[in-house]
């Protein structure tokens, strides 16, 4: 008993600690450990509850099923080692009873074929026991037991020489000593044989009896273990029921108020609101965070939406400012337009009368080219002309320089009067001197040759007055010389003149000629240019309503961009109803 | 441009002409108003009253720019000077000698042989031969301007300027300027003769 008690022990012993502790795990969750409980996802909290009730289920029904167990070890026990010994040792002492009679039975029978058969039968029982005694010995275990078996053993020996040499008497016929030997030495060894079976009986029977005891006892405690477990576990599920309903609540609940707190503040548009710190990794403590979170972005959001919205209404205000402006452009170039169009008309009606023009140039063109020809003409005449002009002005030199020749002659001739007048001159002087020494005889004669020196003087005078004249001719004819020279030379130059002229009017007459071939050209190019025109002319006019249309989408767009500055506003004063 | 005008021209070369056959031929009236005032200048009478006493009869001329007058009673001729020929081994106011009719006569440049360098290289193209009874030789001039009296008193001492130049040999200055030269003591010094010796 105490042995098998030692052994249910242990388990019993461990579950109840394990138990123990799983309480006070759970005390330290509800009263120490506050934050980690808080921690908990509800989710967690609700498993782990429930969890320590099934733990307490699972154990009760480990510790059942085991303990069932033990009971049908026991029985099994019971029914095939303890009652297949007790029928075994039985079945050994009806061999005995049998081997004692057949004994018995050698003894009294004369035949000897009788005996035989006694003999065999004897060791037929002999045969029986010994195997039943084999199968005991492997049944049984115990120390006990085994101690029990050997006594057996030990009478089953002592008793067997006995009987052998009772049989081997009986056998002889020797029946008086037979009897004797029976009386003396088998009787006894039956009896001893008979009683260790008997013991082993009584010991199997004990350990039946035994057995069934401890299962009993094990039953009763297993019920009571059950009930305990089962009505803690009940218990515990009551319990951590209405903790989780408070806890939980409350856990859930407070953090919520706080949250409905800031909510209402924030639809109140105060984004003000100071949300209190939750640390706490529960979904709660996230929908705290998450708010707090909300709040600050709103904020943020708020203060960014403002910033955009001042730009908005500002940009708004530009866009209103700039449309305004693009919608004056739009009309101002709308009326460049039709101006531009008025234009293209006139530039018509000019590219028109230039081509008329052209056609006209050309047909000037065409005489200036016969006037050139004339004038080439003329210009040759001409140069004829200044040839003959160069032979006259060739004659008036030879003519003038025969004239200065023939001044020189009447030069010569005045040196020679001149001469004439120095000897007067002298001989008028020498005659005066004489007349001096002819004193008063001298003296007409003195008067004579004062008048011979006077005459003398005029006539020197005279070709003094002729020889100036004859410088002026010769003076006056070099001149000549020299302006029939620059007439020669004139005409030189009239000629190179002309030349060039008929050079010049030749190339005039080409340029004029391309100048027609340039003309004709224009008013080709005037024609295309008309039609080009008119192109334009028609894409001005598509220019004129797209212009339009723009006059019409800048009022529109003015419309819309003070729609735009409106909303801003708005969007302003709606912002600003946040408190931030 | 100027436009010849030709009848213009052909009619002053006409006049010109006739004017140059005129000229030639001086016209009867021209003759007589010549004779006329030739006769009126005879017809006056004589003004010489200038004695010898009173009055010096000279002959003026001008050499290198200097006004010279000489005493007429020492002038032989006056006649024109021509083909000098030099004579080598004189003194510089010897130019050489002439030939005068068959007379060789030395020429003696006055302005040299006074020491006045004279200004000017005027053609000398005539001679004054002046005399004495011992010597002869010809003086070159450039102009000989003419005779005339002039008097004794008028005859100004020289300029200090001219003093210091062979002062012996002038008489002194007339009133136009003419340096008066005395003739009877040139004629009559010993240097102006060229001896061999010498």
């Amino acid at each position: 008993m105490f042995l098998i008690w030692q052994e249910s022990c242990p388990t019993s012993g461990l579950s109840l600690a394990k138990k123990h502790k799983c309480e006070t795990e759970e005390k330290q969750i509800h009263r120490g450990d506050k934050m980690n409980f808080r921690d908990m996802k509800i989710g967690t909290r609700l498993g782990l509850g429930f969890g320590l009730v099934l733990v307490l289920l699972v154990i009760s029904t480990l510790v059942g099923n085991r303990s069932m167990g033990k009971i049908q070890d026991e029985m099994n026990q019971i029914y095939n080692v303890n009652v297949v010994s007790m029928e075994l040792a039985y079945d050994m002492l009806d061999s005995m009873a049998i081997i004692s009679r057949e004994t018995r039975t050698i003894l009294l029978l004369e035949d000897f074929n009788a005996k035989q058969e006694s003999s065999s039968k004897i060791e037929e029982a002999r045969a029986r026991y010994n195997k039943d005694f084999a199968s005991l010995k492997e049944l049984d275990n115990t120390v006990e037991g085994k101690a029990l078996l050997a006594n057996v053993e030990n009478a089953i020996e002592s008793g067997k020489i006995s009987n052998d040499k009772v049989v081997s008497l009986g056998l002889a016929g020797k029946s008086a000593e037979a009897v004797s030997e029976i009386n003396r030495d088998a009787m006894p060894g039956m009896a001893k044989i008979e009683d260790s079976l008997k013991k082993v009986v009584n010991y199997q029977e004990e350990r039946s009896k035994t057995r069934f005891n401890e299962a009993a006892n094990e039953y009763t405690r297993t019920r009571l273990f059950m009930l305990i477990a089962g009505g803690t576990a009940i218990l515990l599920g009551i319990l951590i029921s209405w903790l989780i309903t408070f806890f939980i609540t409350r856990s859930i609940t407070n953090p919520l108020k706080t949250a409905v707190g800031v909510a209402e503040q924030i639809a109140a548009r105060n984004l003000r609101v100071n949300v209190p710190a939750n640390e706490s990794r529960s979904e709660i403590g996230f929908l705290i965070q998450s708010f707090h979170k909300m709040v600050e972005n709103l904020r943020e959001e708020i203060r960014q939406i403002m910033e955009g919205v001042s730009v908005l209404a500002s940009s708004a205000t530009e866009i209103s400012v700039s449309t305004v402006q693009f919608a004056s452009s739009a009309a101002e170039s709308a009326a460049s337009v039709s101006e531009t169009t008025a234009t293209m008309e006139e530039v018509r009606q000019i590219v028109q009368a230039s081509s008329q023009k052209a056609k006209y140039i050309s047909e000037i063109a065409q005489k200036a080219m016969q006037v050139s020809q004339n004038g080439q003409e003329s210009v040759n005449e001409t140069i004829k002309r200044m040839d003959l002009i160069q032979e006259q002005m060739a004659s008036i030199a030879e003519s003038i320089v025969q004239l200065s020749e023939q001044s020189q002659a009447i030069g010569e001739l005045i040196s020679i009067v001149d001469d004439v007048a120095e000897q007067s001159n002298l001989l008028a002087v020498n005659a005066s001197i004489e007349a001096a020494k002819a004193e008063e005889h001298g003296q007409g004669f003195a008067v004579v040759a004062h008048e011979i020196k006077s005459l003398a003087e005029q006539s020197k005078q005279a070709t003094a007055q002729v020889r100036r004249i004859l410088n002026d001719i010769q003076k006056a004819t070099s001149a000549a010389v020299m302006a029939t020279e620059q007439g020669s030379k004139a005409v030189d130059a009239g000629v190179k003149q002309s030349t060039e002229a008929s050079g010049s009017i030749k190339t005039m007459a080409n340029t004029i000629s391309e100048a027609t071939h340039a003309v004709t050209q224009i008013a080709v190019t005037a024609q295309q240019q008309l039609t080009g025109i008119d192109q334009v002319a028609l894409a001005m006019n598509n220019i004129e309503q797209a212009s339009n249309q723009n006059v019409d989408s800048a009022r529109q767009l003015e419309t819309a961009a003070l729609k735009l500055d409106e909303l801003g506003r708005r969007l302003k004063e709606l912002v600003e109803q946040y408190q931030v | 441009m100027k436009k010849i005008v030709w009848n213009e021209i052909y009619n002053r070369l006409e006049n010109a002409r006739t004017a140059a056959e005129r000229g030639l031929t001086p016209s009867h009236e021209e003759k007589k108003m010549i004779l006329r005032a030739r006769a009126k200048i005879l017809a006056q009478a004589p003004k010489n009253k200038e004695s010898t006493e009173t009055h010096l009869k000279i002959v003026r001329f001008l050499l290198n720019g200097e006004k010279y007058a000489v005493d007429s009673a020492f002038i032989r001729e006056v006649c024109s000077l021509k083909e000098i020929t030099p004579l080598p081994c004189t003194p510089p106011f010897v130019l050489g000698i002439i030939n005068v009719r068959g007379q060789i006569l030395s020429v003696v440049d006055i302005n040299k042989f006074f020491g006045i360098p004279g200004k000017g290289a005027n053609v000398l193209n005539k001679t004054i031969i002046v005399h004495t009874s011992e010597m002869e030789f010809a003086i070159p001039a450039e102009t000989i301007t003419g005779a005339g009296y002039i008097a004794r008193d008028e005859i100004q001492p020289l300029p200090p300027t001219l003093t210091n130049i062979r002062a012996e040999y002038l008489k002194g200055m007339t009133g136009e300027q003419f340096i008066v030269l005395d003739m009877a003591r040139i004629l009559s010094d010993k240097r102006i003769v060229v001896s061999e010796e010498a």
